[in-house]
């Protein structure tokens, strides 16, 4: 579809499908990925039909070293990674785009549910898709100005999916009816653990509670994420009878520790490595004591609270919660502030509290 | 404007096939409906069926006689990968007592693949003959592999990818004197080279329609007489029981025009083919630095006239393929493309090419309709193309 709108907006548009797998039989039977073999046929005929070349670049080395080791390096850190995230900013618009600069294209067009706006001084504006529920501005924005610079997302204009739909159907492409993925597309069955697991060994440690005692065993830290519930299999309820969470994992010394919902909450969080969509980065919370009022959101699809913004003097970011709180947030996780529709910054989870 | 430089890939239907098909079809003015002009089945005893059954075996002289056989020799296929299955797997099967196949490294997959099925469900014991660096089979090894517990030995006639003439006479003889039957893939060679079944004294030999202007899908093994053979297709008999299933008629008839057309003066049309694809690579030596033509030299009389395969180190097939694409010149790796994924060549590694040099392959193959303004134009066109396809490894 949105090769579609490329090609009846004028530009001259080649098709490429990125194969980011090796295995075969992810390639057939995983439906769920975005990279299947399923869906470079499906691709194909769409690109048949629109009349342009089609491709397909084997981006699956890139994408091993790139995401998959990074995935298992961060889990191992005791760190929750978004490989879609990464994805984005290290595979598709970085290697892809810049291959496809080399061969002399414009611009790299994709189907993401978000907008581009030229801005002051030449710096894009990314914003929020018209369509909220479908947005993806949220995986987007770690890739930065620069990189989306010379990206196109024509669906990012749409207000709803049977819009899209409607659009596609008038096209004759029968792609319309496809679910959405939200799995990681190469762990196909869907057990994160089980591939940490096969991967980075089994190792059993204690369980503990906020207070030291051990309440049941795990067998490896890296698989348990903070605010993680389930599975946790503890034989005995706490003592007050109310769920208890992961509040904290120590991969060096492989402990997890678990709590009450009161121990998830964050009032203040700092990010690594900012990517500013803003002319002017906010001072540090010295100079700039009010800070910057956004909003900012920490998991795909999850929901907005309003934040003061500050630079720290360390080059990082720090988000101080105004009103409602969060819960259960894990180093790693990418956090993306927003002022209305407007990306303005986007960072790496390192410490809450 | 667009080039077509991929004829090995298929050459495009012939105006004399098309012609042979619509008449045989019943669609030139005359409706195959109507009554007494029924194309039938050429199973059927009655006039429509004797109307059917004759053009097929008109058909079949006509590709006999093009091919230097006996028509009782011609067996229809549903195109050339059936073809090769059946000399593979036919012979194989037939051969109780013998259990190993010898086939040359550089085969086409549809000789491979069946090879590789009979080793893992029939316990084949298949070997691989290596071949040098111009793709020429090792005579020497294949000889020395050559027991009495051989089944098949399978060679091409020539290499579809870079065009090598392999000694099929030579591995005859040898074969002989073990009185191991020989199969040939005379796929690529077809249209290409003069192909005489009876004095290459091979005992099978697949051919392809589309690859000299038929319909593809159609194809045809010709088989010897005293040839012991397993059918891969069992049900009506058709085709000495060898091939069980109803003939396509038109397409059959239009397989016969296309080889008919493309075999006459067949010197000639070759010696101009051949002068173009001489220009072509002069050229590409001649002003792409680090161009390398694989496979053997042009004036070696080993290389068929219409093929030139190159390397360029340092660029990406799949890159050069794009900006071809876009430049609307159509060309091929030669090699394998699952899913789109360009795969190193296993005929350029048998040669002894890197893997590294395979990834940057580059096939032409000229046709009887192209012209010295299509070569020229892409010799203008090529040493940017090479040169931004460099630059893009580079950007990797």
């Amino acid at each position: 579809m949105a090769a579609a709108l490329a090609v009846e907006a004028g530009h001259e548009v080649t098709g490429v499908h990125m194969a980011l797998l090796r295995n075969r039989q992810i390639f057939r039977e995983g439906s769920r990925g975005c990279c299947s073999i399923e869906d470079s046929l499906d691709a194909r005929r769409v690109a048949d039909k629109l009349g342009i070349p089609f491709y397909v670049w084997d981006l699956s080395e890139e994408f091993a070293d790139l995401v998959v080791a990074d995935f298992l390096a961060e889990y191992s850190k005791g760190r929750t990674p978004n490989p879609c995230i990464r994805c984005n900013e290290h595979v598709k618009f970085e290697i892809l785009a810049t291959r496809a600069q080399a061969l002399g294209f414009d611009a790299v067009a994709t189907g993401h549910y978000a907008r581009l706006i030229p801005g002051n001084n030449g710096v894009v504006e990314l914003h929020r898709s018209n369509n909220l529920p479908k947005d993806q501005s949220y995986v987007l924005a770690a890739a930065g100005p620069e990189r989306l610079h010379h990206c196109y997302f024509p669906l990012g204009d749409f207000y709803t999916k049977a819009e899209v739909r409607e659009q596609a159907a008038k096209r004759g492409l029968a792609v319309s009816n496809k679910p959405d993925s939200y799995d990681i597309c190469f762990i196909p069955d869907g057990d994160t653990r089980g591939f940490l697991r096969e991967r980075l060994g089994a190792k059993k440690g204690p369980i503990l509670d906020v207070s030291g005692v051990q309440v049941g065993e795990h067998d490896g830290a890296y698989a348990y994420t903070v605010g993680q519930r389930k599975g946790l299999a503890l034989g005995r309820p706490a003592a007050d009878g109310l769920p208890r969470y992961v509040v904290s994992t120590d991969p060096s010394r492989n402990i997890v520790v678990v709590g009450g919902r009161e121990h998830l909450v964050v009032t203040s969080i700092k990010g690594s490595d900012p990517v500013w969509y803003l002319d002017k980065p906010p001072g540090p919370h010295s100079q700039d004591s009010a800070g910057v009022a956004v909003t900012v959101q920490v998991r795909a699809h999850g929901r907005e609270v309003s934040a003061r913004m500050f630079a720290t003097a360390d080059g990082a970011v720090q988000f101080d919660l105004v009103g409602d709180m969060l819960a259960g947030i894990a180093a790693g996780q990418s956090i993306v502030a927003y002022q209305g529709t407007r990306v303005v910054a986007q960072a790496t989870v390192g410490q809450s509290g | 404007m667009g080039i077509y430089l991929d004829y090995a890939a298929t050459a495009g239907m012939s105006a004399a096939a098309l012609a042979a098909y619509c008449a045989a079809a019943g669609v030139s003015g005359i409706p195959c409906g109507a009554p007494d002009r029924v194309i039938g089945n050429p199973s059927s005893l009655h006039a429509p069926g004797r109307r059917a059954r004759q053009i097929v075996e008109d058909s079949r002289e006509t590709i006999a006689e093009c091919l230097g056989a006996n028509p009782s020799e011609v067996v229809f296929t549903n195109g050339g990968t059936e073809a090769n299955n059946l000399a593979i797997k036919g012979a194989f099967l037939a051969a109780k007592d013998k259990n190993t196949i010898l086939v040359s490294a550089i085969e086409h997959h549809s000789v491979l693949e069946p090879a590789a099925w009979l080793a893992q469900y029939c316990s084949a014991n298949l070997k691989q003959i290596p071949v040098d660096k111009h793709g020429i089979v090792d005579l020497a090894a294949l000889k020395k592999e050559a027991n009495n517990d051989v089944a098949l030995i399978s060679v091409m006639l020539a290499n579809n990818e870079i065009g090598t003439i392999e000694p099929i006479g030579e591995i005859v003889v040898l074969a002989r004197e073990k009185q191991i039957p020989v199969h040939t893939d005379a796929i690529a060679a077809l249209g290409q080279i003069p192909i005489n079944f009876g004095e290459l004294g091979v005992d099978m030999l697949s051919v392809a329609g589309h690859k000299v202007g038929g319909p593809a899908a159609t194809g045809a093994l010709l088989v010897r007489r005293k040839m012991r053979l397993e059918p891969l297709i069992h049900g009506g008999g058709q085709e000495r029981g060898l091939r069980a299933g109803t003939q396509d008629v038109p397409a059959i008839a239009a397989f016969a025009a296309a080889l008919a057309e493309a075999t006459t003066e067949l010197a000639a049309k070759t010696a101009k083919i051949a002068k173009l694809r001489d220009e072509l690579v002069a050229s590409i030596l001649a002003n792409i630095p680090s161009a390398t033509l694989e496979g053997p030299p042009i004036k070696s009389g080993q290389r068929l006239p219409g093929n030139a395969l190159f390397t360029f180190a340092g660029a990406h097939a799949d890159d050069l393929l794009l900006l071809l694409d876009l430049a609307e010149i159509a060309a091929s790796t030669g090699a394998a493309c699952t899913a789109g994924v360009t795969q190193a060549s296993h005929v350029l590694l048998a040669c002894g090419v890197s893997e590294q040099a395979a990834h940057g392959a580059l096939r032409f193959t000229l046709g009887p309709n192209t012209t010295q303004a299509e070569i020229a134009h892409l010799c203008a066109v090529l040493p940017g193309i090479v040169a931004q396809a460099r630059k893009a490894t580079l950007a990797r």
